[in-house]
Parts: structure tokens; sequence; C-alpha cells
């Protein structure tokens, strides 16, 4: 009896390395954005060439967001102003506002209000279908609310700051509440070991 | 004489008393100190966006519970009480009807938190400026606050745990 029960640990075992060493590449490898087209603040297209070669970190949110939107802002803003000893980091470092209330947030708007936060920040929006595109890829969700005066509506969104590598692929994806101590952390981490392209 | 003396010491008396018992009696009065105030502020934003924030340390000074039901101003046509929930990781506001403070309990209003959402503004804002806000509890109490509309330094958001 106790013999069975060993042998059906054992291959129980087998079993359960062997799913985990199936999917491990899946679950660790990181992912590949494909392509989407915005408009960005300045009014031209913004696209995933615009993330290629640079590490970006993307917010999503609105402009009529009276409150966790300002303050992410503002702590990515204290997160660029941290990356100061890291001259390296800083110049390859891009920081982008998504607006998913293409509706209100004219690229004239956008621009209005990135620049309030940082004249390098990047604002971009577009149509529903066309901001459905890359939140879908990011897992990023976003529902509008009913209006509160005619024109005024909230939208609760997901509070994620996504991290993007030079390759375009998701790096790192950091959960709200956010921390400025805790971002700047991670990203210098994930940057120590510049991460080595593999050939396979 | 003495009758003039009598009827004045019964005068001085009765106002005296009068007033004592007027004060023991009536609730504390509208406009006075409910509330005491501390680092309130409204949130600067880009001069375009119609809409802000307010935030503030709000103590009940009086020994009785007050309910908060809202707030007014000359400057935005409608002000909402809201709270910033976390729910798998989406980010949503939910309207705060009523908020029952304890006597001499402080409720902090803080980025990321219980806000006075300040909607439709009708006239423009800058830094420095203040905004005046009428807080209304149950029973028509009232006060009326100001608040300066600063930048936000990122300290509140920081040592909010
Ligand atoms: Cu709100």
């Amino acid at each position: 009896m106790k013999f069975k029960v060993i042998i059906f640990g054992l291959v129980l075992g087998l079993i359960l390395i062997g799913i985990s060493y199936t999917l491990w590449p899946v679950l660790v490898k990181t992912k590949q954005l494909t392509d989407f087209k915005l408009t960005q603040h300045q009014g031209s297209a913004f696209t995933l060439a615009h993330l290629k070669g640079k590490w970006s970190f993307i917010f999503f949110g609105y402009t009529h967001c009276p409150d966790i939107c300002p303050v992410t802002l503002t702590l990515l803003r204290e997160v660029k102003q941290k990356l100061a000893p890291y001259p390296k980091y800083l110049a390859d470092t891009q920081y982008i506002f998504i607006s998913v209330d293409g509706q209100r947030d004219t690229p004239e708007k956008l621009a209005e209000y990135v620049n309030y936060f940082d004249p390098q920040f990047i604002g971009a929006s577009g149509t529903e279908p066309q901001i459905n595109v890359l939140t879908r890829q990011l897992g990023i969700v976003y529902i509008r609310q009913p209006e509160v005066t005619t024109g005024q509506y909230f939208i609760d969104h997901s509070a994620t700051i996504v991290l993007i590598n030079p390759q375009g692929e998701i790096a790192a994806q950091f959960r709200a509440p956010h921390t400025v101590a805790t971002i700047v952390e991670r990203y210098t981490k994930i940057r120590q070991p510049e991460p080595v392209k593999e050939s396979s | 004489m003495y009758n003039k003396l009598t009827i004045f010491f019964w005068l001085v008396s009765y106002f005296c008393l009068s007033s004592w018992l007027y004060a023991e009696t009536t609730p504390p009065r509208s406009g006075t100190h409910l509330v005491q105030i501390e680092d309130g502020w409204v949130r600067a934003v880009p001069p375009q966006l119609t809409l802000t924030a307010a935030y503030m340390q709000l103590k009940n000074l009086t020994d009785q519970k007050l309910t908060l039901v809202g707030a007014s101003t000359l400057i935005f046509t409608k002000v909402e009480m809201h709270q910033t929930v976390f729910e798998d990781n989406m980010a949503r506001m939910v309207p705060v009807e009523k908020l029952v403070i304890a006597p001499q309990e402080i409720v902090m209003f803080k980025p990321k938190g219980l806000h006075f959402m300040l909607i439709d503004r009708q006239q423009p804002l800058t830094v420095g400026d203040t905004v005046t806000l009428t807080l209304q509890f149950e029973e028509n109490k009232t006060q009326t606050i100001k608040l300066e509309v600063k930048e936000d330094n990122g300290k509140d958001s920081d040592h909010s745990h």
C-alpha cells in the first residue's frame, strides 16, 4: 500500500514538472507587441515603431481624471528625476500617457496636459478601436461611466504602469498603488544587466 | 432706591442666565466652528481643464457626530464627494453620499483616497488662488472654508500608508 502511494506521488510529481516545464517559457517570455496606430500630442502618428529603441513607461488614463491620473503623472515625473544619477537611463527612457478618452482628449488638449507635468512626456490617443488594439495587448481595461453633467463623465481604468523594452516587448507591469522608490528600484534592476538578446 | 437696585440685579441676572442657558442648549451654530480644517488644498490643473479635486484634513470639533452630505462653491457648478478605490488594479471613483464623522474624529481627504470633486469650473484658477467651499452637514449645518490652489508636490501620495 505504502509503495503504491510513493509511486503515485512520484508520477504526479513528474507530471507537474512536465507541465511547468512546457509552460515556463510561455509564462516568463516577454510579450512582443504587435503594431498599433495612435495620434500623439503633436499631431503625428504614434505606433510601435515609436517604442522601439527606447524604454517606455506607459500609463493609461484621461485628462478629465481628477485624482489618480495627476497623481500618477506626478509620480512618473519624480521617477524621471530620480533617474538623474543614471544619465544613460535618463536618455533612453520615455514616458507616455495614453488617453482612453479620444473623444474629449484631442491632440491639443493632450499636449497641454502632458506638458503641464513634463515637457518631455508624450501624450497619445485615438479612436476607441485604435486604443483597444493596444490596451488588449497590455491587459488594460477601461469602462466609461454615465454622465454626471452634460459632457462630463468619468472613466474607470486600469492603474497599471507598463514598461516596454527597446524591442517592443512588455518588460514589467507595475500595479497600483505605486511608489516612486519601487518603480525606480525595479527599473534599475531590470536595466542593470542589459538584457542579452537571445539568438533562439 | 432699593427697588431700582433690585430691578437692576434681576435684569443682570436674567441676561446672564439666559445667555448661559442659550449657549448650553443651542446646538453649534452654522458658519462657525463645527470642523477644523488643516492642509486644505485644491489641485492645480492645466488651464483648459474644467475639473479638479480638493483635499483636506477635517476634524469634528463638536461633541456630537456630524454628517457631511456635500459641499458647494461659486467657482464650480458641482461638487461631489468621491472615494478612489482600487479593485483588481482598476482605479475607480465611488460617490460618497454621506460621511458620518464621530465627535473629535479626523477624516483625511487625500490623493488616491477620499476627495471632493470640483466639476465645471466657472472662472480661471491659478496657483495661489483661494477657493471658498461651503461644507454642508445634516440638520442644515454649514461651514465655509478656504482652500488654496496648489501644485501637487507628490508628498501626499508617498506617505499614504
Ligand atoms: Cu473623484
